[in-house]
């Protein structure tokens, strides 16, 4: 579905229509769910944050919050964005235990193996990074984001965000050379 | 060297590009949205019934100093009295 398709839909789901509602995540949940499962680094977590995040969506468009002003994806992707963030951050301050294997004990391991594993292996090198940089990196490195667009994702200046990704990568390159 | 995380991190992309939501994902968003419209009435009328309360109480709180104050001013009054005479 193309962007004026769903701002079609999203003016209908403002109006509180329930059918609209479903074909905006029909149409954006594979997207919105890649984008979920590379910030948390595994697909159950990434369910959990995304059915969050479409029900602040669901709340915010009934409520008016989307203005238009930014496009329909990139405010998606904050949503998105920032509710796996705060599901960092919460997990960052649990004490150290068995998450992974819990969430991986979760995930649905016929499904798609090798994603799966290539997931496994990202949130290996993504996860000791502050959220922060961790963000900015799976925005611009992974999703292919323009650095504009991660600064307007995660509502910060595009300086910060080449900031935090000179950061990221030289954690990155330190941590591939100790395992070479 | 300076591109050697990104072209790491672009292959992890292409090889996290077949990951989906499991294929019930949308029916239990919408079961999820579904249970919190339910619930917001209800929420909303919690919400007004515990500004009633708060308000009655508010009103008795009032009323109660307002007679204390009224008491109190008639008892130094009539203290007042006592002493003149």
């Amino acid at each position: 579905m193309t962007e004026p398709d769903l701002s079609l839909v999203v003016r209908q789901v403002q109006r509180g229509d329930r059918a609209a509602f479903r074909s905006l995540v029909e149409h954006t949940q594979r997207e919105l769910f890649r984008l979920a499962a590379r910030l948390m680094g595994n697909t159950a977590d990434a369910d959990d944050v995304l059915q969050d995040a479409y029900l602040k969506v669901h709340r915010a468009l009934g409520d008016g919050q989307f203005d238009g002003r930014s496009s329909l994806r990139t405010w998606l992707y904050r949503v998105v964005t920032n509710t796996a963030l705060d599901a960092l951050r919460r997990r960052a301050a649990r004490p150290a235990g068995d998450d992974r294997e819990l969430a991986a004990a979760r995930v649905d391991a016929g499904r798609g193996a090798e994603s799966q594993v290539a997931l496994a292996e990202l949130a290996r090198w993504l996860d000791d990074l502050p959220v922060e940089q961790r963000a900015a990196l799976v925005l611009c490195s992974v999703e292919g984001l323009t650095n504009g667009e991660a600064a307007e994702v995660l509502g910060v200046s595009p300086g910060a965000i080449e900031q935090r990704l000179v950061r990221a990568r030289a954690t990155l390159r330190k941590r591939r050379g100790g395992d070479d | 060297m300076t591109d050697e995380p990104d072209t790491l991190l672009a292959s992890l992309a292409e090889r996290t590009g077949g990951l989906e939501p499991p294929p019930d994902f949308a029916a239990r968003v919408l079961a999820r949205v579904g249970a919190t419209r339910e619930r917001e009435p209800w929420a909303a009328r919690g919400v007004v019934l515990g500004l009633l309360a708060a308000a009655a109480a508010l009103a008795i709180w009032v009323s109660a100093s307002a007679q204390q104050e009224i008491d109190a001013r008639a008892l130094s009054g009539l203290e007042l009295v006592e002493l003149e005479q």
